[in-house]
């Protein structure tokens, strides 16, 4: 503020005094111009003149050198006097104030009578014819003689009044420049000094508004500074120009108002992020229990098939096991010797078929076992998506098992697996799963192509590739193929091509979910139309 | 703030120069001159006797004053900077040379040097010559009249030496004095020895002679030329030939471009104006480029032709003068200077000066160069072969 108006102040004034000494000097320059342009004027003036006397003068000049009896004599003289004329014409044009009539006009009336006598002296004879032309020749020789002598001294006044004229102005000018040039010396001066005591008031201008700023905005950054490393709250001394006080009391306000802001922005931060764990943990029990849900689902829709399967051994086992009842209650009888007891025949026969009938039982048992023991496997709900080491190998027989029912009508399944596969980390209920619907998308399509006329096959396939640090499990098919439109659809959830109420459209979603999001493997397939569809399932060995 | 000084001393300055305008100071004008300009006078019997007379109408023809636009406009073809256009007015009547001053007129005054050129004859006139030189060797009274370096030009030109060719012009005057001076019986033998009368004889040398008598005299400087108007005022005034004040002298630049222009406003004189080429001049029409109008023919002689109303080759123009461009460069009176702005009255230029002006171009100049309005200027004392000059009978130029 101080400064500003300080300085604006200082410049004004010089500005101003600038302006006189500027308009002063102008003046002065102005006068010594016109000055110059006198001068100018009668320099010119003076060549005028000159010339103008040099022409006339050399009228007698001519008049002197040339012979009498030179034929252009006249002539030449005659050049000069045009000549003449014309200076004295131009003189008066130019320079009347100079040379006013007094002056011009007996030149004038001379350089007539001499051309005058001139004139008369050029006529020569034989032409003019008369007695008084030796007379008036005379006459006019005269005439000239005296002319000429008068208009010398005229010439020569004339002459005197032009250097006069010159020297006059010459002085004019040069007191002038000696006065410009003193003026510009003060005023060069003046405007010096002016412009060094502007400065000064600068300098101690801007050493004031320092000493008022800068060093209350030097305390505030040091409590500033302070609060900072200390973990103070920020105080400082409200001391200075009112806008500096303004701006620390402005400043402290401030950061009271952010930490209160902090603080509460804080609080809410921390319980959104408690929220956000919660229904983290609430949608991975979901995933969880979606998984299991269609599990259970594939469970139920195979449920008649394997009620099925363990039927048909079952009573095979029953009709041994009766058929060993009958055998042994014989046996007995025979023992205690009951009357009913068969005779010898059939008991040969019953010793003969007794062994067989038991190992028959037992296979049919077995057999219902290993079904049982199937599901237990298939049905298996690792906790907490866990991924522990399994047998790959196996978790593939028993889901071929479980889902026997669905393929045996249609197609044979073969089996291709390595046998020197380690066991693989992974959640195998989530893996069986999987290879099941796709073995049962694969029976499905078989089923679809041959529609009982012809069986198709099922390759299963496991291989390891230590380079890769991976196991690919290949599921193949000869059914009909995925159409080329769908094939970038098939992963997608709700996507199905079975008729509504047959299909979910979950299964192929959900492997992919299965392999690609929870086992960090990848799923992809090779289908042609018409011939079979391979699927691929790329599973790492080691899970981080 | 720099802004704000910055304004106050803008300020500052434009208010104190806005009192700086002058107003030049009142100047007192003469009304009178010392030698007043006089009016346009009336020829007297007398004068008139003497300007009717046939053999000075033959030569000169007679301008009115008047008044008309000196110099170019600024759109003019091949302007210069020198020919500021402004109004002249001329109050007294003159009379100026149809021609150029030719050889034959400036050897007849004999100012300075004589001027004799040399120059090549075509094989029609060698034998006409010859036959011509060898009556006279034979001839008793004049075998021992011819001069010796006639002699040695013919008896190379019989011997058929090398570049014999040339012929020296007082050699042919010599000559043709002879044959001039002969009796009838001499020329007819003469004539007869060719097949040809008298009569045709005469016209073939009297045609040969012309041709190289009446070329424009050039190498002449202004001071030779302003000394031949002087010759030519006493020989005019001994005769009782000169009208009363009126002299022979140097047209001034003025009276020349009016003379020249004829009441043409554009870049020439001749006919309406507008063209100017190798076709109605002698000069360098040798380039499209250069010259002024549609003339499609491209002529450049690259030499002088005789001039005079028997051999000239061209139209004069509008009042009747000839080879006012091209040719020769002209003298004029004025010493050579900036034109003035404003009406001038017979204006005869500055009184001091080093060069003389030249006007009207050449025959080794472009069309451009040849213009009316075009300048040229030289030393009094320069002597150059493109320069002649052309007489003016009138009163005094002051």
């Amino acid at each position: 503020m101080l400064l500003t108006s300080g300085s604006l102040i200082g410049a004004l004034c010089i500005a101003l005094f600038g302006w006189l000494t500027f308009s002063g000097l102008n003046e002065a320059t102005d006068e010594l111009e016109k000055e110059a342009q006198k001068s100018g004027i009668s320099s010119d003036e003076l060549s005028d003149v000159m010339a103008f006397l040099t022409t006339t003068r050399s009228i007698f000049i001519t008049m002197e050198i040339y012979p009498e009896n030179f034929s252009g004599v006249f002539s030449i003289a005659y050049d000069a006097i045009t000549l003449a004329k014309e200076g004295a014409n131009q003189l008066s044009d130019k320079y009347y104030e100079n040379y006013p009539d007094e002056i011009l006009i007996p030149i004038s009336t001379a350089i007539r009578e001499l051309e005058d006598s001139i004139s008369e002296m050029q006529k020569v004879p034989p032409f003019q014819n008369d007695s008084d032309w030796a007379t008036r020749n005379l006459l006019a020789r005269k005439n000239y003689d005296s002319t000429r002598e008068k208009l010398k001294n005229n010439l020569d006044d004339l002459e005197i009044k032009a250097l006069g004229n010159l020297n006059k102005a010459n002085q004019a000018l040069s007191i002038k420049w000696q006065e410009l040039e003193d003026r510009e010396q003060t005023s060069r001066f003046s405007l010096i000094f002016v412009i060094i005591v502007y400065f000064i008031l600068i300098i101690v201008l801007a050493f004031i508004t320092y000493r008022s700023f800068a060093r209350p905005i030097s305390r505030l950054e040091e409590a500033a500074t302070r609060s900072i490393e200390m973990n103070q709250p920020f105080n400082s001394p409200q001391i200075g120009p009112i806008e500096v006080k303004s701006l620390t009391r402005r400043l402290q306000g401030l950061i009271i108002g952010l930490e209160s802001t902090v603080k509460k922005r804080t609080s809410a931060l921390v319980k959104k992020t408690d929220e956000l764990k919660l229904e983290i943990t609430q949608r991975k029990e979901l995933e969880t229990q979606l998984v299991h849900a269609q599990k259970m689902e594939a469970v139920g829709q195979l449920a008649s098939g394997i009620a099925h399967e363990i039927n048909s051994p079952s009573q095979f086992a029953n009709d041994n096991i009766l058929f060993l009842k009958e055998a042994v209650e014989g046996f007995i009888s025979k023992l205690t010797g009951s009357e009913n007891a068969p005779d010898d025949k059939e008991l040969s026969f019953l010793k003969e078929n007794a062994p067989d009938a038991v190992q028959q039982a037992q296979e049919g048992i077995s057999r219902i076992t290993t079904i049982v023991k199937s599901m237990k496997n298939f049905a298996y709900r690792d906790a907490e998506s866990a991924k522990k080491p399994n047998d790959l190998n196996q978790a593939i027989k028993s889901t071929i098992v479980v889902a026997t029912n669905e393929w045996k009508y249609h197609a044979d399944v073969v089996t291709n697996l390595d046998e020197t596969l380690q066991m693989v980390p992974c959640n195998v209920g989530e893996i069986n799963q999987v290879v099941l619907n796709l073995v049962v998308n694969g029976a499905h399509a078989i089923r679809d192509r041959f529609e009982s006329k012809g069986k198709g096959e099922i390759t299963i396939t496991t291989k390891h590739y230590p380079s890769d640090d991976c196991v690919v499990i290949s599921i193949t098919d000869n059914g009909g193929g995925i159409p080329l439109k769908v094939q970038e659809r098939i992963f997608e959830p709700f996507f199905t091509t079975k008729e509504v109420g047959v299909g979910t459209g979950q299964g192929l979603a959900i492997a992919h979910s299965v392999i690609v999001k929870s086992h960090n493997g990848q799923i992809w397939f090779q289908s042609v139309e018409g011939e079979g569809t391979t699927f691929y399932i790329k599973l790492p060995m080691t899970q981080t | 703030m720099m802004r704000l000084i910055l304004f106050f001393f803008c300020f500052f300055h434009f208010s104190c120069s806005d009192g700086e305008i002058e107003h030049s100071g009142k100047k007192k004008l003469n009304s009178t001159k010392p030698f007043p300009i006089t009016q346009n006078k009336e020829f007297s019997a007398a004068d008139l006797k003497i300007l009717n007379r046939k053999e000075f109408q033959k030569k000169f023809v007679k301008i009115n004053p008047g008044e008309f636009m000196m110099g170019s406009s600024l759109k003019e073809k091949g302007r210069s900077i020198d020919e500021l256009k402004h109004k002249v007015i001329l109050t007294k009547p003159f009379y100026i040379s149809k021609f150029e001053t030719t050889i034959q007129e400036w050897n007849e005054l004999a100012v300075g040097l004589t001027q004799y050129n040399s120059f090549t004859i075509t094989p029609n006139e060698q034998s006409v010559i010859l036959a011509l030189y060898g009556k006279l060797k034979s001839n008793k009274t004049f075998k021992n009249q011819l001069s010796d370096s006639l002699k040695s030009q013919l008896e190379a030109l019989l011997a058929e030496q090398p570049n014999s060719n040339i012929m020296g012009l007082l050699e042919l005057i010599e000559i043709i004095d002879y044959w001039r001076k002969a009796p009838e019986n001499f020329k007819k033998g003469v004539a007869h020895s060719l097949n040809f009368k008298i009569a045709e004889f005469s016209q073939i040398l009297d045609s040969l002679l012309g041709n190289q008598n009446q070329l424009p005299v050039n190498n002449v400087s202004y001071t030779q030329a302003t000394a031949y108007c002087h010759n030519l005022t006493n020989k005019a005034y001994a005769q009782g030939l000169l009208p009363k004040n009126m002299l022979y002298r140097l047209p001034t630049e003025a009276e020349w471009e009016y003379a020249c222009r004829a009441g043409n406003l554009g870049s020439c004189g001749l006919g309406d104006g507008t063209t100017l080429s190798g076709l109605n001049a002698n000069l360098d029409g040798g380039l499209k480029e250069y010259i002024i109008g549609s003339d499609t023919t491209l002529i450049n002689r690259g030499k002088l032709i005789p001039v005079t109303s028997r051999f000239t080759r061209f139209e004069p123009n509008k009042w009747g003068i000839y080879d006012m461009h091209g040719s020769v460069m002209e003298w004029c009176y004025d010493f050579y200077t900036a034109y003035n702005e404003g009406v001038s009255i017979n204006p005869i230029g500055p009184i001091r000066g080093t060069r003389r002006v030249l006007r009207g171009g050449s025959f080794y100049r472009t069309a451009f160069e040849c213009r009316s309005a075009n300048r040229e200027s030289s030393d009094a004392t320069w002597r150059g072969s493109e320069i002649g000059f052309r007489v003016l009978l009138g009163y005094p130029v002051r």
